[in-house]
């Protein structure tokens, strides 16, 4: 695999909070401009990944290299500086902010202040559902909506790289597929993603490649479809129908 | 010659001795509430002034009706005629003493209950506030309620127990071995209660407030309990010092008080008995050495007033000993169970520090 | 019952209780401090007004100026020196209210220490009040006319800050979800630094303006403690707007109200702190979101579903 294909590698991570270790040893290659799902049952450690890929953890050993560089030590708001976008799984959007508000900050790091305005605008263009409550408290937005707004205040820093934390684990069934196909737009605008999700059958479906999780350990990797048909990972982890 | 010297130094020591029993009754009690229970009581002052005004108003009032003194206790006459009164009625004084602890210990149980109300219900923080400002405002009130302890004048007229020996240093002798001897009492009871069941209980529930939920209706009686216990110890405590210094004044009863007795919980060690032994000696040594008349003694005449430093001092212990070693001088042990006991024997467990320092939250600054 | 005094001097409290309750407000929402040395703050600026207008001699605006900068600096001290290791290090928030009393016993008593070698012990601001023009029995004085516009434009010029500045939003957004503010590429230490100097500064002001109106010592800003807390909890501890509104009801309960209880039932005016607990007491176990928790149409509804039938509570 060429260098200059590879967004974020993570080598050998070990991580985790205070003295307790959640993730060890990780290896985990993210390829540009894919989607790569990182699924695996509650607990296995999929979120502290995404966390500290930010920095939002303790990192005991490891190196994580975006583009080259190694960013291990870098503080999580210049992580956002250099092109990655998180979107937690909860508190992913500022309740007392407004709509407005939230994709603006979404842009903080930013200067160009033209073109923030144009994106806001392209941003509503995606998720017009935003667009009528531009003046409201994110706070007060029913769960669907405060995910789209999520992903739009992550896409606002013009991301490389989209990190996103079971996008859609809180919303309403019928929003489900409207997420995913906007994340397919996503995608197709060139940025790579990284989707956790607990659902490993539909994670897996719309990825390019997928990394099993399970209590703290990478178990098994390999091109979505691929492991959705793989005779042991459908036994360990999607049950046998 | 030795002796001599030794015999001139009787009231220093003696008034050292008698403070740091008094200190380490605080400073014991308010571990308990929280060090063990993580109960952050700061309005631990507001406790030793309520075993303060019960001993003072109950003694002068009771003495006042025995002598038949009149203008109330507050009266100058009336003061006198107790003091006069005391040396010739040991048995009278020292049953009085006795009456004020007994009664002292129920009345701070019974506010220890009360508080446990808003402590059951605050986020810790929010209470910390609340009983910060009780200590404040128990002041105002007794203040400017005459009938309390003499409003801004303060109560005088309190015979020490001892009165009657007659010779002063021998009766500043008897009143510190007793204040030692309650201060003792009050480390056995408290150890007694962190090592029971209800103790493990506080300690898992202030480490884990997970479990208190799953623990059900137990945890909440514990703290109760803690908090009757350590306002009963505080409010014997502010017995102890009312009888010594033979008078009440609502003035020295000021939330400061409940902060150099956290410095000393802070500098000892949380959770920590023995830990508190020595914080509550360093404290109060530092509160003996900083004075005016301790410098005198090396013929050195302060301009300055160094109580002002003492202060200074126990606000750089806190910052310190929070920033640099926040286990204290001594770091928690786990509690004394049997089963500890045979696991340390057969050599299973080493006996390290429950309290975990939580890790650094990140190296990088921007 | 001649009302226009009472009601001026309430105005004119509640003006420097919103000064001072501001701060502590901003920095419990910013860093989650209780910050009992905020009494400090405040306490400083009043000893650097008197000082620089008494013995400097400079004008009383540029005194005022002079002690928003000591302020601030200090609060930034206290940060750097205290707050911010023990952060970074995940200390509990209790840990941060301790500290706070730690720091305010050093501020406090090295101000004792410096007033009590210099003869500062009390100290007043020499400006003379004067009046401006007679309202029923008494009058407009120079320094109601100074202090309450001035506490409006700060309260006016704070909310532009907060709600019309991309550095002010993000003050916010750090408010409401600090590791979220983190991903979105926020400067927190940056920003935690503007707080502290906000939360300095004004508290530095309100202490210069007190220092005018009475004398001071060393103590007062611990004294005044009681009412900050009471005035920025009433509002909900995070709330700008309900501080506001929180520094004026202290100032008419210890003004106004403590006269009508005087008046009407006896009560000594030296209990007026007692209101201010009451408050806090009130509000912590009743309803601690304070004013800000109250949800004005929620409210309404719920009136008026009062004499239909008892619906399940909406909480705000």
């Amino acid at each position: 695999m060429s260098g200059d294909s590879v967004a974020i590698d993570a080598r050998g991570i070990t991580a985790g909070y205070g003295k307790a270790i959640i993730i060890e040893d990780i290896n985990i290659t993210i390829e540009k401009g894919k989607i790569t799902a990182i699924v695996g049952p509650n607990g296995s450690g999929k979120s502290t990944f995404l966390k500290t890929i930010f920095g939002l953890t303790r990192l005991f050993s490891g190196q994580i290299i975006c583009d080259g560089r190694d960013i291990s030590r870098l503080p999580p708001e210049e992580r956002n500086r250099i092109g990655i976008s998180y979107v937690p799984q909860v508190d992913n959007v500022f309740p007392s902010l407004t709509v407005m508000e939230n994709l603006e900050m979404g842009a903080y790091a930013r200067r160009d202040k033209q073109e923030v305005k144009r994106d806001i605008e392209g941003i509503m263009g995606i998720f017009p559902i935003l667009m009528e409550r531009v003046k409201q408290k994110a706070g007060t937005l029913s769960g669907g909506e405060r995910q789209m707004l999520a992903i739009a205040r992550a896409l606002m820093s013009k991301p490389r790289v989209l990190l996103l934390d079971e996008p859609v684990a809180a919303v309403a069934p019928k929003v489900v597929s409207k997420i995913f196909s906007r994340i397919g737009e996503i995608v197709a605008r060139g940025i790579t993603v990284i989707l956790v999700e607990q659902h490993a059958r539909r994670a897996l479906e719309v990825c390019d490649m997928g990394y099993v999780m399970s209590s703290g350990h990478v178990v098994m990797r390999g091109p979505g479809r691929r492991l959705l048909s793989d005779e042991k990972f459908i036994e360990a982890f999607l049950g046998r129908r | 010659m030795m002796f001599e010297q030794l015999y001139t130094m009787i009231p220093f020591i003696t008034t050292f001795l008698t403070f740091y029993a008094v200190y380490l009754m605080l400073s014991l009690s308010l571990n308990l509430e929280y060090g063990y229970g993580g109960i952050p009581n700061f309005g631990h002052v507001f406790f030793e002034s309520i075993g303060a005004y019960v001993a003072g108003n109950l003694t002068a009032n009771l003495l006042n009706w025995i002598v038949a003194a009149r203008g109330g206790i507050c009266a100058y006459p009336a003061s006198h005629a107790r003091m006069m009164f005391a040396p010739l009625h040991p048995i009278w004084i020292v049953g009085m003493f006795v009456f004020s602890i007994i009664i002292a210990a129920l009345v701070g149980g019974i506010f220890g209950y009360l508080a446990s109300y808003p402590a059951l219900r605050l986020k810790e923080d929010f209470l910390a506030i609340t009983l910060i400002f009780i200590g404040e405002i128990g002041r105002v009130v007794v203040r400017n309620e005459r009938s309390i302890a003499c409003g801004l004048v303060g109560l005088t007229g309190v015979p020490n127990p001892f009165i009657w020996l007659r010779d002063p240093n021998l009766m500043f002798i008897a009143y510190t071995v007793l204040a030692i001897l309650f201060a003792a009492g009050s480390y056995m009871i408290i150890k007694r209660f962190v090592n029971s069941p209800f103790g493990r209980l506080l300690k898992s529930v202030r480490d884990d407030d997970l479990v208190a939920m799953t623990l059900g209706k137990h945890v909440p009686k514990a703290r109760a309990w803690a908090l009757i216990l350590g306002s009963s110890v505080a409010a014997v405590a502010g017995v102890i010092k009312v009888f010594f210094a033979q008078g009440v004044f609502a003035d020295d009863y000021v939330p400061l008080i409940t902060f150099v007795v956290l410095s000393m919980v802070i500098l000892g060690g949380m959770a920590n008995n023995k830990g508190v032994l020595l914080g509550a000696l360093v404290m109060t040594a530092l509160d003996f050495m900083i004075s005016p008349s301790f410098f005198t003694v090396f013929g050195v005449t302060l301009q300055l007033n160094v109580a002002y430093i003492k202060y200074i001092i126990t606000g750089v212990v806190i910052i310190a000993i929070l920033l640099f070693r926040p286990q204290g001088l001594i770091s928690e042990r786990p509690v004394e169970t049997p089963g500890l006991d045979i696991a340390k024997r057969a050599g299973v467990m080493k006996p390290t520090a429950g309290l975990e320092i939580p890790a650094e939250r990140d190296e990088a600054d921007s | 019952m001649d009302l226009i005094l009472p009601v001026l001097n309430s105005i004119t409290l509640g003006s420097l209780f919103t000064l001072m309750a501001l701060g502590l407000t901003l920095t419990f929402s910013v860093t989650r401090i209780v910050n009992f040395a905020h009494a400090e703050l405040v306490a400083i600026g009043g000893y650097v007004t008197a000082v620089v207008t008494n013995y400097i001699g400079l004008s009383i605006y540029e005194s005022l100026v002079a002690a928003f900068v000591a302020s601030a600096i200090l609060a930034l001290a206290m940060d750097e020196l205290a707050f911010k290791p023990l952060y970074k290090r995940g200390s509990p928030t209790l840990f941060l209210l301790v500290a706070s009393i730690g720091i305010d016993l050093v501020v406090r008593f090295s101000l004792f220490l410096t007033a009590d070698a210099t003869g500062n012990i009390i100290i007043q601001t020499k400006v003379p009040i004067q009046p401006l023009m007679p309202l029923g029995k008494t009058y407009l004085t120079t320094f109601q006319v100074v202090v309450i516009p001035l506490t409006l434009a700060v309260v006016v010029v704070l909310h532009a800050l907060f709600h019309y500045t991309k550095v002010g939003k993000a003050l916010r957004a750090m408010a409401d979800n600090e590791d979220l503010a983190r991903v979105s590429g926020i400067k927190i230490y940056t920003l935690r630094r503007l707080a502290w100097m906000l939360v300095g500064g004004t508290a530095g002001l309100a202490g210069g303006l007190w220092s005018i109106y009475l004398v001071i010592d060393p103590d007062f800003g611990w004294n005044s403690l009681l009412r900050i807390f009471a005035a920025s909890i009433l509002g909900g501890f995070t709330s700008f707007w309900g501080t506001v509104i929180g520094g004026y009801i202290i100032g008419f309960a210890e003004n106004l109200g403590i006269a009508t209880l005087n008046t009407w039932f006896g009560v000594s005016t030296a209990y007026a702190p007692l209101i201010s607990f009451a408050i806090i007491v009130a509000v912590f176990l009743i309803k601690p979101s304070g004013f800000a928790g109250i949800d004005l149409s929620s409210l309404l509804a719920k009136l008026r579903g009062l004499h239909k039938n008892l619906e399940p509570e909406a909480e705000g």
